[in-house]
């Protein structure tokens, strides 16, 4: 696959270089797509959306492309009292969106602007600490990828204390399959996002 | 979306087309907010229910409101009078959920929601599920979402059936008709492998039933391997059936060093210390007492976390004992990947002699102590598959010569096959491992796989560096096996040849020409003063640092972009770095930046920084000066 995505790109003389100008116009576009139904549809993704169009641009030197008080105002506006965030303003808190807000925030230097003890406690209390899995919100659902997500979260936050380390491990190598990958729960097919 | 093609269709279609998609967004967007307007105020109403409904249908993916319609539907139970109406509720959930799915088969959402109604509802019905999910699989059989949904069910079923036994037999047979439906169905054969065990152990099968069990897995695998060698699903399946002999950690050797006070530990393994392996000495009263100091790999220059195959002891305080020993447990290591492990506490000790001259280069061997608590060593029960099949070592042995005899019969129908050459060569190094070969046979396997490493390198353009890097690994245990030993005491484990410190010509080490990518166990090289791995394809010399004596190395005609390894090689005289990869002076200053040696001739001609006209080596004199003030 590689190889011929070399020779095509000799062969129909493509563009050799990173065109940053177009994907950072791209990214600021795309708040503005409001008469697209699409847009109105994946609300719920909003807060997602920031951090994927944010770090695309933080990775190509463009992070002022997206205002930063605007951003980190808008991420502040998504947690809820118990610490959670949701994935827009007024969607339920979810663990997620959670990770995404401190990873907008870390990246725009504004950890101090959301209530960090309040994120650490929401995160400590997904953990089941009877099997060390965890769940993505109150309604339960437990998924190896919220055990990254809380992980990643509260390693960020230097604050892996909150949570039973040894026993989120156990709960991930009992996801462990006959081909060396993980799955969501014990006994589920490996997937690469696990 | 993806995939749609983007066709600019005429101003006036345009226009209709923005109209319409206008008038959607207004009706969306306020039954949208009329619903938050509900749930804001908690009012679970039918008229909140019914926005639910009308946005769910549309945007299954609006997790929000999921939420949202369950809390009104507890909030109607719970003042339902009859177990009926409840159940009747749940009834209509289940269809609506029906139809959502269809549209969505693959949204954890649905999922999550079907699963509550039935975790809630006072009576649910399994046996339609199941029947629900059987068609569900039958529409796509990949679909992992199904396959977890299946599971989820027959958990549940499984609970309230007397007869569990039979459901992981029934399951088993469905993943059987499954795979023989389509062979490359992974999800049934990812299925397979948790129910086999479990099938054995309920069914309670004895020796026989059990071999003729395995046997039936291996000619399945067969006939799928053969029927579509190129499908991955039958071929991991095979790998996990044949399984590996978990390996053992062996320390090499361990030393003292009296004139710079360290201890030197030499792993087999890149290991990480939890908890520093502790250090006692003893004096002639014979109390041992714990000795200060600290740990740190080779690989690291401070940060005591780093693994490393060398790990060196500093000790605080002055030769004053008589005796030094030092111990370590499995649960203060962690290995470099899970199948491999220490087995056993280790003890080492040595004896300072009183009028024992400080020279230069001596170290003092640490031998293993039998420890009383490791009467049996603790070795792992056998091995591959034993929650299926407990088999003795030979007939391990037997079973993969077997198989490695069935593959070769279809490489030679099929002598391009990439799975199959990659099957051989993990047959191969399974068999080497645990025949416990002389020399000369160890060989010959690490020939067979270097050959198909080669054959692999050409046909797998996408994975050449793992084979490279296998081809590497049997290139160097063969050119290594003359510096060590089986250990006397552990048949398992490897240790440095009888007095190999002392040995002269176990000082020098060549292993060039021969495409070398990587050294995979440096430390076996520890005691090496002279190397030449030139003309090959290191890319990085950082293995260098586990060569503490080294004196001589020469790294010429290899891929190097970067010095880091040298820091701790205090005894250095000579580094040949020409016709490498180095860009800048630079990338020699800092490799050299923390060398605590004393002079070192360095050379780098023919790399892409050198300007051969104008006298580099004189350049660099002036540049080492600099590094060394």
């Amino acid at each position: 696959m590689e190889s011929s995505f070399m020779t095509s790109m000799e062969k129909t003389g493509r563009p050799s270089e990173l065109y940053i100008d177009l994907h950072v116009k791209y990214i600021q576009s795309l708040d503005t797509k409001k008469d697209d139904l699409e847009y109105w549809l994946t609300e719920h993704l909003r807060l997602s959306g920031v951090y994927w169009g944010l770090t695309a641009l933080d990775l190509m030197n463009n992070i002022d492309a997206l205002k930063r008080e605007d951003v980190v105002k808008y991420v502040v506006s998504c947690q809820h009292d118990n610490g959670g965030f949701g994935g827009h303003i007024g969607h339920d808190p979810h663990i997620s969106y959670t990770l995404y807000a401190v990873q907008i925030l870390i990246t725009e230097d504004s950890l101090e602007a959301a209530n960090v003890e309040k994120i650490v406690e929401y995160v400590a209390s997904r953990q089941d600490r009877q099997t060390g899995a965890f769940t993505g919100d109150e309604w339960g659902e437990i998924d190896t990828r919220f055990s990254y997500i809380a992980i990643s979260c509260l390693s960020l936050l230097k604050r892996l204390d909150a949570i039973d380390v040894k026993k989120a491990i156990e709960f991930i190598m009992l996801c462990k399959n006959f081909d060396g990958g993980f799955g969501s729960i014990p006994g589920a097919e490996s997937h690469a996002g696990q | 979306m993806h995939g749609r093609k983007r066709v600019k269709p005429t101003a006036e279609v345009e226009k209709l087309r923005k109209e319409k998609e206008a008038s959607k967004i207004k009706e969306y967007n306020g039954i949208v907010a009329a619903c938050f307007e509900k749930k804001n105020k908690c009012e679970y109403d039918k008229e909140a229910f019914m926005l639910t409904t009308k946005i769910l249908s549309q945007n299954p993916d609006f997790y929000t409101i999921w939420n949202f319609r369950r809390l009104i539907l507890l909030n109607e139970i719970s003042s339902d009078s009859s177990e009926e109406e409840k159940q009747q509720k749940f009834y209509s959930e289940l269809l609506f959920l029906q139809e959502v799915f269809r549209l969505n088969p693959k949204s954890y959402w649905i999922f999550n929601h079907r699963r509550w109604c039935l975790d809630t509802m006072p009576d649910p019905d399994w046996k339609s599920e199941l029947d629900l999910v059987c068609k569900m699989l039958d529409m796509d059989a990949r679909n992992f979402h199904g396959w977890g949904y299946r599971r989820y069910v027959i958990s549940k079923l499984s609970c309230i059936d007397s007869d569990a036994i039979n459901i992981c037999r029934t399951e088993f047979d469905f993943t059987t008709t499954k795979i023989n439906q389509n062979f490359s169905n992974y999800s049934a054969w990812h299925q397979r492998s948790k129910l086999l065990p479990k099938l054995v152990k309920d069914e309670q099968f004895d020796d026989q039933e059990k071999k003729n069990l395995v046997n039936r897995e291996f000619e399945l695998v067969k006939s799928a391997f053969y029927t579509d060698p190129d499908d991955q699903s039958a071929w991991l399946y095979h790998w996990w059936l044949i399984g590996r002999e978990i390996r053992h950690i062996s320390i090499l050797g361990a030393y003292y060093d009296p004139q710079n006070r360290q201890i030197i530990l030499a792993f087999d393994d890149e290991v990480g210390m939890l908890v520093p392996f502790q250090v006692a000495c003893k004096n002639d009263t014979s109390q041992l007492k714990v000795v200060e100091g600290h740990w740190r790999s080779v690989s690291s220059d401070s940060d005591v976390r780093m693994h490393g195959f060398v790990w060196i002891f500093t000790l605080d305080m002055e030769n004053d004992f008589v005796e030094l020993v030092v111990t370590v447990r499995p649960e203060w290591i962690v290995s470099s990947h899970s199948e491999v492990k220490l087995f056993r506490n280790v003890q080492m000790n040595c004896h300072i002699g009183q009028s024992f001259k400080q020279e230069q280069d001596i170290l003092l061997l640490m031998s293993p102590q039998t420890l009383t608590e490791n009467t049996a060593i603790l070795s792992p029960s056998p091995r591959f598959r034993e929650d299926i099949l407990p088999m003795t070592m030979q007939e391990r042995i037997e079973c993969l010569k077997c198989e490695i005899a069935t593959v070769k019969e279809l490489l030679e129908i099929e002598p391009e096959s990439k799975w199959c050459l990659q099957t051989l060569t993990i047959l191969l190094r399974e068999l080497k491992y645990i025949s416990g070969l002389n020399a000369k046979e160890a060989m010959n396997f690490d020939e067979e796989v270097i050959t198909i490493c080669d054959q692999l390198i050409n046909l797998d353009k996408l994975r050449t560096k793992r084979f490279e890097d296998l081809r590497s690994k049997a290139i160097f245990e063969t050119a290594t096996s003359n510096l060590i030993q089986t250990s006397p005491d552990v048949p398992q484990e490897i240790v440095f040849k009888d007095n190999i410190s002392l040995i002269l010509e176990q000082f020098q080490f060549t292993l060039t020409s021969r495409n070398l990518t990587l050294i995979p166990t440096p430390s076996i090289l520890l005691h090496i003063r002279i190397l030449d791995l030139s003309h090959n394809k290191l890319t990085s010399i950082a293995f260098l640092s586990n060569l503490i004596h080294l004196q001589e190395a020469n790294i010429r005609n290899n891929c190097i972009s970067s010095v880091s390894g040298v820091n701790n090689l205090k005894f250095l005289r000579v580094l040949n770095i020409q016709s490498n990869l180095i860009e800048s002076w630079g990338v020699i200053k800092n490799g050299f930046v923390k060398w605590q040696g004393g002079e070192c001739k360095v050379y780098v001609s023919g790399n892409p920084f050198i300007d051969e006209a104008a006298g580099s080596e004189l350049k660099w004199e002036t540049e080492m000066n600099e590094v060394a003030r």
